[in-house]
């Protein structure tokens, strides 16, 4: 038996709002309502009787068929039928473009239309598998060779196939990609201009002789791809880190592969540009860190205040820089101690008291301090920490701004009685992120399978099946043991 | 006192469009409809002067020329206050200008007698920036263009409004009333309806009109009573952009040396 | 019915540039087909404008004294109407300016002429006129005809028109015409706010983000990237509305035209006719954006498609 008082208060939902609605009951909803967005989302979880009356409804018009082709919600078992039940290469194409599209369908469209739209946009898909893609037709287009030579799909020998007929911009496709052993490799290298070279050099399969070729090159841009190689040489990276061009050794600096050990004789490096990577690298010095915290570039000394092995006592100094995005920094950083935090509260630049807003682990006094603010961002802040006490999150989430409240919808940790007033949020798009809300019961997202907006109904109804998908699978589990 | 509201549904382009048989205008199948940007703009000026005012002082009425699927405008703007709307349509109004929009609209204005009209100042689609004023033509009421700024209350008898114009310039100034004026983006935030808003809009009275009920002849709309004719309609060729192909490396790599080169010179 | 009219406009003592283009264009018309070329000049004093307007082709400026010397809706349109009704011009062409957008839909729907607004392009198919405008935002161009219209008034797009220069020998007229009674009154004239020591308008080399920033976050890299490249940064209308960046840093109609400009750097806009009206006579416009079909790209030197990001991460490295 349904509460009376819950009926009432729900007349408008399609089922009980004390329990989740079951898929038939979803479905006529769908077919009495004639609501294709409904009909989408449940179409992947219907039997096969139920997804022809499904269609009925979602292919009406020429001009549904070519907005489900082309949606990104549409779910791939959609495409898939749409797929059979068109001939028009332009649909088809859509649908061969589609990333949700499966494996199987994109073998089934190019069986049905070899047209050039179509072969190039499965040539380019990533879920193309690479038996698919051997067997594509890449002689006469551009388009498909192009989509094949940027696919990590496609197979070595195909890649090598087109690589011996190919035009250059083809070429430099090719040597982006990881599927390009290091013969083929070889062969660009020998071929290339300083470009296609270029993407040889940042090859993790190109050989060493390569390699070393590369690093003497008068190539600027070559240097640089080398030394952003996953398969560089320490020795190589050492080399680099002393190359006339800054933005080659900024690349060095950036390898993981150099240890950060290896940078302390760096950090007078005259360029700013390499000094500002250094800064970004976890592992370094004190002494180099406490040498760059004192740069002459803020935006150095901003990336030492972020860095996660900055040292307490330099953070603590750079809490009371001069530039505000310098102390924003450190507070933003996870080591920043606790008594830190508290004097950045108090900081005169609102940017930075946001900054302490949005810390996990800042206390609730702190937090019923900025909670006073009016400023969008630190309010923000309050409102999606978890931290955050209740009263506070009630007052944060009937804001008149629409974005503050927001806030409350993206922290997962909020209890339901502070989102559920938001299930009548005016903003569509805070309505559309609070679907996902873990604390929402089911008679929350029925209501949101009734809202106004279609991306919420369908997302609604997502979150409905899929979680009644997860009860039976416990239960079957509690059954089981 | 009364604020009619004119409001129009625009189509946008579906990505790989065709153009009609007869080649004078897109193929309907690839037509999209939502309420022209400009029209939440005027509609939430519409509201708020209603909402300053006393319980029942002012009424505000969303009159839209068009189709059933127009209908979906004026749900949009009750959705959101206001107890009715208008729409005007049927086979013969095909082929208006925005002039003959116009005349169709000061009829409904004629027979409704409201103290102001509102319309956008252009649309997102044809942008002819035309209908609002010559609305004031057909009416011979005072106007003014890409108002930004409304400063009025009930009973006033005049208004001040500021226009903008080029360059970030404004010019404040004072119109006598009634008036028609089109109202620009940025004059104010519009809201977004409420649920309770959008369920109730549902069941809000929405009168549909010939141009016959309007006392309107044949000759009146349509292609007959435009100032203009749709001889055809083109897709313009691509720009004569040299267009920089290659890597992300080579475009940054080419455009940097243009821009040396360029700053070079200078 | 056969002549040419133009309205120049004007405004803080200034002849608007837009009234040298329109005559641009008519004299092209003219040069179609042979026809005297009328140009109008409407204010307190019409003197001074009269004698900026006298460019060559220009026939005849006829200048009309408003009561107002500035911009006045109801004075310009009774002027403008009998001025048509004297003379029978076949065509009467004014800029696209705001000004117009009040008076000209209004002068056209009284007199029943031929209409059309924003008009780029103009020709004649045998003795028909044909007048080019966009459609669908840009996407597509409409041609339109005014069957059985013995006069055809059109407001013509900004800078698509080379503005006429060498000095003509028209003659010069007085017009009257019987004034109407204003129904708006002007009060001031607002200036937009400053930016200090920033000003768009003389900056010579610019880059301009636009909605394809995507979020806020990203505008610094973007005030980065200008600073190491010496570039001045503006932006498209909603990344000021949004309050992303100050107001006097936006190009286009609402904001300033960027007048000394000789690169300019677009970033993920579009290519609205409002703000290609701030910028499309930069010699040097270079355009990165992802979607093809953008219409920047129709009035760019250089077009890139690309990711705006991963272009704008590679430039920054040959001016660091
Ligand atoms: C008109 C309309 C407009 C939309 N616009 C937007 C938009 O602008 N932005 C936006 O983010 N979303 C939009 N959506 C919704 C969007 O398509 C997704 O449905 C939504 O983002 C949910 O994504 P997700 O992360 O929950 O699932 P995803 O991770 O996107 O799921 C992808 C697929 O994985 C499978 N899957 C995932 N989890 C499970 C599970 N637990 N059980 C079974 N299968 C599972 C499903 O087959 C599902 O289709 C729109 C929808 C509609 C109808
Ligand atoms: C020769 C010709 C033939 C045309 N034939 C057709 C046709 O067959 N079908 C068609 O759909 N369009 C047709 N159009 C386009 C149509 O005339 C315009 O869309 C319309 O007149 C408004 O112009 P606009 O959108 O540029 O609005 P603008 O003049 O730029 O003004 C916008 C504002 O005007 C008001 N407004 C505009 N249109 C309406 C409306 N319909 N109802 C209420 N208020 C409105 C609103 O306040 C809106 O914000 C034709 C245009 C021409 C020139
Ligand atoms: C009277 C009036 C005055 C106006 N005045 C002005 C004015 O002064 N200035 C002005 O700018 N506007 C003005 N407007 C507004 C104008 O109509 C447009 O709305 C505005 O210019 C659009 O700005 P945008 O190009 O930045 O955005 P959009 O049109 O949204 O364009 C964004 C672009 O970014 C591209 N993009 C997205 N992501 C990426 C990526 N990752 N890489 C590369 N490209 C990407 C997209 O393809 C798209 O082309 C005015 C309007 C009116 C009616």
């Amino acid at each position: 038996m349904i509460p009376a008082e819950t009926q009432a208060n729900n007349a408008h939902a399609a089922a009980p709002a004390t329990q989740r609605p079951s898929l038939p009951q979803l479905l006529e909803q769908a077919r009495e309502t004639g609501d294709i967005y409904l009909a989408a989302a449940l179409y992947p979880f219907a039997g096969n009787a139920e997804r022809r009356a499904l269609e009925d409804l979602l292919f009406a018009s020429t001009k549904q068929k070519r907005q489900f082709a082309g949606a990104p919600y549409t779910p791939a078992p959609l495409l898939g039928r749409l797929a059979e039940i068109t001939t028009e290469t332009k649909l088809l194409a859509r649908i061969a473009r589609h990333p949700a599209v499966t494996a199987e369908t994109l073998a089934y469209i190019v069986d049905k239309d070899q047209s050039e739209a179509v072969l190039a946009a499965v040539a380019a898909h990533q879920r193309a598998p690479m038996d698919l893609l051997d067997t594509l037709d890449w002689q006469d287009s551009v388009a498909v060779q192009k989509g094949l030579a940027g696919n990590l799909n496609t197979s070595t020998r195909t890649l090598k196939a087109i690589a011996a007929e190919a035009p250059l911009e083809v070429l430099k496709e090719i040597a982006k990609n990881p599927n390009a052993d290091a013969e083929l490799l070889t062969d660009l290298w020998s071929r290339g201009d300083e470009y296609l070279r270029a993407e040889v050099a940042a090859n993790e399969q190109c050989t060493e002789s390569i390699r070393t070729a590369a690093e003497t090159l008068d190539s600027e841009l070559v240097r640089r791809m080398l030394a952003a190689n996953p398969a560089a040489s320490v020795e190589q990276l050492l080399r680099l880190l002393n190359d006339p061009a800054a933005a080659v050794r900024a690349a060095a600096v950036r390898n993981l592969l150099l240890p950060a050990e290896d940078l302390q004789d760096y950090a007078d490096d005259p360029s700013r540009q390499v000094r500002r990577t250094e800064a970004q690298r976890t592992g370094l010095a004190d002494s180099m860190l406490e040498h760059l915290a004192e740069d002459e570039d803020h935006w150095v000394r901003r990336w030492v205040a972020r860095n996660s092995s900055t040292p307490e006592l330099i953070l603590r100094s750079l809490a009371q820089d001069e530039v505000a995005e310098v102390r924003r920094a450190v507070v933003r950083n996870p080591m920043c101690p606790a008594d830190l935090v508290a004097t950045l509260a108090r900081d005169p630049d609102s940017w930075v008291r946001a900054g302490v807003a949005f810390r996990k682990d800042v206390s609730e006094a702190i937090l019923l301090e900025l909670a006073d603010e009016e400023d969008p961002d630190i309010l923000t802040g309050v409102g999606q920490n978890s931290a955050a006490p209740l009263a506070i999150l009630h007052r944060i989430a009937s804001h008149r701004d629409k974005d503050i409240r927001r806030a409350v919808i993206l922290n997962q940790q909020a209890p339901r009685e502070v989102v559920q007033p938001l299930l009548d949020d005016p903003y569509p798009l805070n309505r559309a992120m609070l679907v996902k809300h873990p604390a929402l019961t089911s008679a929350d997202l029925s209501q949101l399978a009734d809202d106004p907006e279609p991306q919420v109904r369908f997302m609604a109804v997502q979150s409905i099946i899929r979680s009644s998908g997860q009860d039976r699978a416990a239960d079957a589990k509690t059954r089981n043991h | 006192m009364k604020i009619l509201v004119a409001v129009k549904q625009i189509a946008a382009l579906d990505e790989d469009f065709e153009l009609r048989e007869d080649g004078k205008d897109v193929d309907p199948d690839y037509l999209d409809y939502e309420l022209n940007e400009w029209d939440d703009y005027s509609y939430e000026e519409a509201l708020r002067i209603m909402e300053a005012g006393g319980e029942g002082e002012v009424e505000i009425v969303p009159v839209t020329v068009g189709p059933d699927e127009a209908d979906d405008g004026l749900r949009r703007c009750l959705a959101k206050g206001g107890e009715r709307g208008i729409r005007i349509w049927d086979d013969a109004i095909t082929g208006s200008d925005p002039s003959a929009i116009a005349r169709i609209l000061v009829k409904v204005i004629e027979r409704e007698q409201p103290d102001m009209v509102f319309a956008g100042t252009l649309s997102s689609d044809h942008s002819f920036a035309q209908t609002g004023m010559a609305i004031a033509a057909g009416l011979g009421w005072p106007h003014a263009a890409v108002v930004n700024h409304l400063e009025y209350k009930p009973g006033d008898s005049s208004a001040v409004v500021h226009r903008e114009l080029e360059g970030g310039l404004e010019e404040k100034l004072s119109i006598d009333l009634p008036a028609v004026l089109t109202i620009q983006l940025g004059i104010n935030d519009p809201r977004y309806a409420s649920l309770r808003g959008i369920k109730q809009a549902k069941s809000k009275d929405i009168e549909v009109l010939s141009h016959g009920d309007l006392g309107l002849s044949d000759d009146d709309v349509g292609e007959k009573g435009s100032l203009s004719r749709v001889r055809r309609m083109v897709i313009p060729e691509k720009g004569q952009a040299e267009m920089i192909e290659g890597t992300a490396a080579e475009q940054a790599e080419r455009v940097a040396q243009i821009v040396k080169e360029l700053k070079g010179a200078a | 019915m056969s002549g040419i009219l133009v309205v120049s406009e004007h405004r803080q003592g200034e002849l608007t540039p837009s009234s040298l283009e329109v005559i641009a264009a008519a004299r092209q018309l003219k040069a179609e087909k042979e026809q005297p070329l009328m140009v109008a000049v409407l204010a307190n004093n019409p003197d001074d404008y009269a004698s900026q307007v006298n460019r060559e082709g220009v026939d005849e400026i006829i200048k009309i004294s408003t009561p107002e010397e500035e911009f006045q809706v109801d004075a310009y349109e009774a002027a403008i109407n009998s001025l048509i009704n004297e003379r029978a011009p076949s065509i009467v062409m004014v800029p696209h300016s705001v000004d117009a957008w009040g008076y000209a839909p209004v002068v056209a729907e009284r007199g029943k002429y031929g209409f059309a607004s924003d008009v780029f392009g103009l020709r004649y198919e045998g003795d028909d006129l044909v007048a080019t405008r966009a459609a669908y935002a840009e996407k597509i161009h409409m041609e339109l005809e005014f069957p059985g219209k013995e006069t055809v008034l059109l407001t013509v797009r900004g800078n698509v028109f080379k503005p006429v220069e060498g000095e003509g020998s028209a003659k010069v007229t007085d017009f009257d015409f019987s004034d109407a009674s204003p129904h708006t009154q002007h009060l001031e004239y607002i200036e937009p706010e400053s930016g200090g020591d920033v000003d768009i308008s003389q900056a010579e080399f610019m880059l301009s983000i636009g909605r394809g920033i995507d979020e806020e976050e990203n505008v610094e890299q973007f005030q980065e990237l200008a600073d190491i490249m010496g570039f001045t940064l503006g932006c498209s209308r909603p990344i000021a509305d949004n309050g992303w960046l100050p107001k006097f840093r936006q190009v286009g109609q609402s904001g300033k035209t960027v007048a000394s400009c000789n690169v300019y750097i677009a970033l993920g806009i579009s290519g609205s006719v409002q703000h290609m009206a701030g910028m499309k006579h930069v010699p040097n416009i270079i355009a990165i954006n992802k979607d093809p079909e953008a219409s920047i790209f129709s009035i760019a030197r250089y077009g890139v498609v690309g990711d705006l990001f991963e272009v704008a991460e590679e430039l920054r490295n040959h001016f660091e």
